[in-house]
């Protein structure tokens, strides 16, 4: 059997781990900017809707079933949001998630914006 | 007061003051979907039960019959991604079909009020209007039943028929359009009633649905024809010098409509 001769030089896959390991720190931390500025977001407005008023404290952004999601889980703070989001006999619906299209867009510009101030470039 | 709106010749887009004429934004929309969902029917013992449809829940002195279907409107929303500075304004591209798909009439139109732009225009005359903006139109449209086969009935009719896996058209009369729906999500909302006479359980399944719907930025108004283009060529060695009238490549007397050969031999 004929010698093998490497046609990428020994260098070249140490720099590409190592640009990948970069992309992928600086994508976690722009996501997690995006999160906070969009979990604060959610609060703030919670915060000034008589319905959702209380529950603004409880909500949060967390991983379930390999997903990314933002909303109230668990308890009876939960059941109350359902009730919020949805209405019911007495109260119509108030969509505080369902409306969030904008805060969302404005999270993800602020992650991709950090990306290209971090390497020039979007990854996202 | 002053300003554009201020101005006594303005005229709104829409007259409202017919709201049963239901044009207009939100107006046209709301009485579509209405339309789309109403009609439906399911079994019982007593007979077919004609399923009614309502904005909100039904008032307190109405008596709830069920199943009802309520629609609540949640949010307007820009479509930032269908925003373009392109719009291609020919009167006799766009085609418009009536409710059952055969063609009504080609042209423009004013969004979710008219077929057509209301404007009467002479053999020299043309159209301009600015880019539509497209938005997307949230609503809620929750099924409520008192039995758990009527609840299934509905909603395996809603996620085939009414509200089904794909992007689905609802007609709206108002502008002879199909607008662009979607079905975001289904939540069961399961609840008791309680009354007088002890707790009933109530059936409610909720579907938030995107419905398409554009938005105007001007008015639109009829633009006089450019019905000649007379088109002269001058040379010059250097743009920043004033061009002669000896400069004018043909000197030739020449009428409209004749061509005019220009002999762009380099000069020494």
């Amino acid at each position: 059997m004929a010698e093998t001769v490497p046609v990428v030089g020994a260098g070249f896959m140490d720099a590409l781990y190592a640009y990948a390991a970069e992309a992928r720190d600086v994508t976690q931390a722009a996501t997690a900017l995006g999160l906070e500025y969009l979990q604060e977001g959610l609060r703030q407005q919670a915060a000034q809707q008589e319905r959702w008023a209380a529950l603004a404290p409880h909500i949060e952004t967390f991983s379930q079933d390999g997903r990314l999601v933002v909303g109230i889980r668990g308890g009876p703070f939960a059941s109350e949001a359902e009730q919020a989001e949805y209405g019911d006999a007495s109260h119509p619906p108030a969509p505080l998630f369902r409306n969030s299209e904008q805060l969302q867009r404005e999270a993800r510009k602020r992650a991709d914006d950090y990306i290209q101030q971090v390497m020039g470039r979007v990854v996202l | 007061m002053s300003g554009y709106w201020a101005d006594p010749e303005y005229k709104a887009t829409v007259d409202i003051s017919d709201p049963l004429d239901k044009k207009g934004l939100l107006l046209a929309e709301d009485d579509s979907l209405k339309w789309y969902v109403s009609g439906l029917v399911v079994p019982s013992s007593k007979g077919p039960i004609e399923v009614g449809t309502w904005f909100r829940f039904p008032e307190g002195e109405r008596r709830t019959e069920y199943p009802f279907i309520t629609i609540d409107f949640l949010g307007i929303n820009p479509s930032y991604e269908r925003w373009t500075s392109i719009y291609r304004v020919d009167p006799d591209d766009a085609q418009f079909t009536n409710n059952d798909g055969t063609l009504d009439h080609t042209g423009l139109y004013t969004p979710s009020v008219s077929p057509d732009l209301g404007l009467d225009l002479t053999e020299n005359q043309g159209v301009s209007v600015d880019p539509y903006l497209m938005y997307r139109l949230l609503y809620q449209v929750t099924v409520h039943s008192r039995s758990a086969l009527h609840d299934r009935i509905l909603t395996s009719r809603f996620l085939t028929d009414v509200f089904p896996p794909r992007p689905f058209w609802i007609p709206v009369d108002a502008d002879h359009t199909w607008r662009r729906a979607e079905l975001l999500e289904m939540t069961p909302n399961d609840t008791l009633e309680t009354t007088e006479s002890g707790s009933k359980r109530i059936f409610r399944k909720a579907f938030t649905i995107v419905m398409d719907a554009e938005l105007l930025q001007s008015q639109a108004v009829a633009v006089e024809k450019a019905r000649t283009l007379h088109v002269d060529f001058y040379k010059s060695s250097d743009i920043n010098q004033p061009v002669e009238a000896s400069d004018h490549l043909s000197t030739d007397s020449h009428t409209l409509g004749e061509p005019v050969t220009i002999d762009l031999t380099p000069q020494p």
